[in-house]
């Protein structure tokens, strides 16, 4: 959810490494100051591969296979324009973050949202799946995990796969891979497609890695997909920045407890933030991964809005969870040190419930 | 994960030939050993230091979070302080600049943000064809206008006129312009201003060649002059002037109303550059600018080089004014610019961009960038003319 952390101004912070630090500069004293080729270095592209192979479960043939991208939301319009047109449906799961619903709506296509269900457990019904797709569906569009940290099940996403099979759709899929904030194995989408199904996976070398304001993406699938895709990136922005692609090099092929670390801090804060709010009498989404969480007050946000204005004159962003599909919630970036949890969850409830529910 | 169905590859496909034979040229020369490359407008030269020291001192210092997706406010401040300063021309520092990932993404927000299926946009032509894909995207029609060799690919204001429909939206200048080196002269720019007054267009003015001039030549930004002040998007970046192409940082300004659009767009389709590059902008714009005129000179001496050599081979060219190519007249060589380049690339490991890699009926021209040490560009002249001399025609 990097738009919840761009409009706040607040990241999760981890801030970037001594050693991508060192490496950016060196790249810097080496002269890397020009157009790297248009799909991008191709080191990075091949650490790219081994990481979707590692975290995604997913072999991409060869680096051609590989676009880097500046940022996820490059890759995903490019992925999306590339295979949308006006009038087109794409499938996809509940929570829809407002950002995506915004880009598709840009995009000037339509979207069938699946329910999950209980929030807290999310589930698929076959039969919800099926009668979401029609003769326009094109694309499933799928983070994992969504916005609200949980996974889906195996069997979900092999739900989703097979219907893609039989739907004839090409997939876009969010996944970065990473592990669970407990270090639990849970890849997405791409590992359980079928070989005639058409892919791109698309993420960002962010929060984990420390990297949020380098902006380097990847996008990487089947190169019937990613030969017109990097056409589109070429038409955009050439190609990725040269020293931001150089910091990833050395993030990613960092020795994997940097981001392991970065991820148990996430969680950490999740696991405070969460506590706190029920502390407080506040329900939450408890999230097993990502870089956010749910929230919401014993009653119904009687206007989520009007919270989340209140709540930025205060200086803490929120999101509505209404234009993503769970109104009534609010959605925080776990911006916040565990130790000052409790605190800023009674600021939360203070602020938005105000006099009525003293 | 094998083969794209057809409804799926009739849906992922893109059209422009030339884009790929462009860059096919580029990859391939890249592979090779010893090729002296003239092709990609990447200049040669060095980020100048005390940009790359800013950049390193905010890397070291810590330069960890996302900016604002249309750019950080105080790059967009000085953005708008270069633009009133330099060029006369006044944008709202806050609303008025949209901070992109190189001027050429700045050009497809803002062909997005006010294009509309069926709207026309008048282009010279040759162009950059990387910008026909927003037009395309936008549901647009790109109405190429004419220039020529003889003049220096002056853009003529009663050629636009002539080609104005009810139908034509926006007027796309670039001067100096690629590939053609050519400038706009001002009492053209006047005229085309007062011509989008009168017929109600926007004018999307690329300027990113805008301070490299030679032989006394003029720029006038079209945003600057009345008739156009309300109606002018001006785009510009880093990567040409300051040799930044790596750091992808460009910008648009103009109008808060479309400005307003643009950033939205930005915001859902690519989200803010990095931090790091807009610190590097940030020091380009305020730090010193000697730098800028050594290099200059050293073009200067190239271009020199360059035309001479040209001229020597009987090639002609339209006058190149600005920038760092020539885009040179080849048709007495008797073969299609895009054998030319192959005969170059694989015989004389020389690589020059075919015409057509700037619309169709430039078949019989070459783009040259002169983007390599003078040695090297030496070295690649006479490499050149040994390779054509059997196959240009007598008399030229």
């Amino acid at each position: 959810m990097s738009r919840a952390a761009t409009l706040s101004g607040l990241d999760p912070s981890f801030g970037t490494s001594q050693r991508v630090r060192e490496a950016a500069c060196d790249a810097l004293d080496r002269g890397e100051t020009h157009y790297t080729t248009r799909p991008g270095l191709v080191e990075l592209r091949e650490a790219t591969r081994t990481l979707l192979r590692e975290y995604c479960g997913v072999e991409v043939e060869g680096v051609n296979g590989v676009l880097i991208t500046c940022g996820e939301a490059e890759g995903l319009f490019v992925a999306l324009r590339t295979l949308l047109s006006p009038g087109d449906e794409v499938l996809t799961v509940a929570p829809l973050t407002d950002a995506d619903q915004e880009l598709l709506t840009s995009l000037e296509v339509s979207v069938a949202v699946v329910p999950v269900g209980d929030l807290g457990r999310p589930r698929l019904q076959a039969a919800d799946v099926a009668a979401a797709i029609t003769d326009r569906t094109r694309v499933l569009m799928l983070r994992t995990p969504g916005p609200s940290g949980l996974p889906l099940q195996a069997m979900d996403l092999k739900l989703l796969a097979e219907q893609a099979r039989i739907a004839n759709l090409s997939v876009v899929t969010v996944e970065t891979g990473q592990p669970s904030y407990h270090g639990e194995h849970r890849p997405g989408l791409a590992v359980h497609l079928d070989s005639s199904t058409p892919y791109v996976v698309v993420g960002e070398f962010a929060a984990p890695w420390g990297l949020e304001a380098w902006r380097v993406g990847y996008l990487a699938g089947v190169s019937q997909l990613v030969t017109p895709m990097t056409e589109l990136k070429q038409a955009l922005t050439i190609c990725s920045p040269a020293v931001s692609q150089f910091a990833a090099l050395a993030a990613i092929t960092a020795p994997r407890e940097e981001a392991a670390k970065r991820r148990s801090e996430l969680g950490r804060r999740a696991a405070a933030f969460a506590d706190a709010c029920q502390a407080h009498g506040l329900r939450v989404i408890r999230p097993e991964g990502g870089d956010g969480i749910f929230v919401t007050l014993p009653h119904s946000l009687p206007d989520e809005a009007a919270a989340v204005e209140r709540l930025a004159r205060h200086g803490i962003a929120a999101y509505p969870g209404g234009p993503m599909g769970l109104p009534g919630w609010l959605r925080f970036a776990l911006t916040v040190p565990p130790e000052s949890a409790p605190t800023i969850a009674g600021r939360i409830l203070e602020l938005i419930d105000g006099a009525e529910a003293r | 994960m094998t083969e794209a169905s057809p409804k799926q590859i009739s849906q992922t496909q893109t059209s422009n030939e030339a884009i790929r034979q462009r860059f096919s040229l580029v990859e391939r020369a890249a592979r090779m050993q010893g090729v002296i490359t003239l092709g990609r407008g990447d200049p040669d030269l060095p980020t100048p230091a005390h940009i790359v020291d800013a950049a390193k001192d905010a890397i070291r210092h810590g330069v960890d979070e996302r900016t604002p997706a249309a750019g950080s406010s105080r790059l967009r401040g000085q953005i708008a302080a270069k633009l009133a300063t330099e060029n006369h021309v006044d944008v709202d520092p806050v609303d008025g600049v949209v901070v992109t990932t190189g001027g050429q993404e700045g050009l497809y927000m803002v062909i997005r943000a006010v294009l509309r299926p069926g709207d026309e946009i008048l282009v010279p032509d040759p162009r950059y064809t990387s910008y026909d894909l927003a037009i395309e995207h936008a549901g647009a029609k790109m109405v190429l206008v004419p220039t020529n060799e003889s003049d220096g690919f002056d853009l003529h204001p009663e050629e636009v006129e002539r080609l104005i429909t009810e139908r034509t939206k926006a007027l796309l200048l670039i001067s100096p312009g690629n590939p053609t080196a050519g400038t706009i002269t001002p009492p053209n720019i006047r005229r085309l201003a007062e011509i989008a007054q009168e017929r109600n267009l926007l004018v999307i003015s690329d300027e990113i060649y805008e301070k490299l001039l030679y032989d006394g030549t003029e720029h006038l930004s079209i945003g600057s002059l009345t008739p156009a002040r309300d109606r002018t998007v001006t785009i510009n970046g880093f990567s040409k002037t300051y040799c930044m192409t790596g750091w992808r940082l460009g910008y648009v300004a103009g109008p808060t109303s479309i400005m307003t659009a643009v950033a939205q767009r930005k915001e859902l389709w690519s989200g803010p550059p990095p931090a790091v590059s807009q610190v590097a902008a940030s020091a380009a714009l305020t730090g010193p600018t000697e730098i800028l005129d050594k290099y200059l000179e050293i073009y200067r001496r190239r271009r020199r080089l360059v035309l001479d050599a040209l001229n020597r081979m009987g090639f002609s060219y339209g006058e190149p004014r600005g920038a760092f190519y020539v885009y040179l007249n080849a048709s007495s060589v008797g073969l299609a610019s895009y054998q030319i380049s192959e005969l170059l690339l694989e015989e004389a490991h020389v690589l020059l961009l075919p015409g057509t890699a700037f619309g169709d009926r430039w078949s019989n021209y070459m783009r040259l960038a002169y983007l390599a040490p003078e040695e090297q560009i030496g070295e690649a002249m006479g490499r050149m003319e040994a390779t054509l001399r059997p196959h240009l025609k007598r008399g030229k």
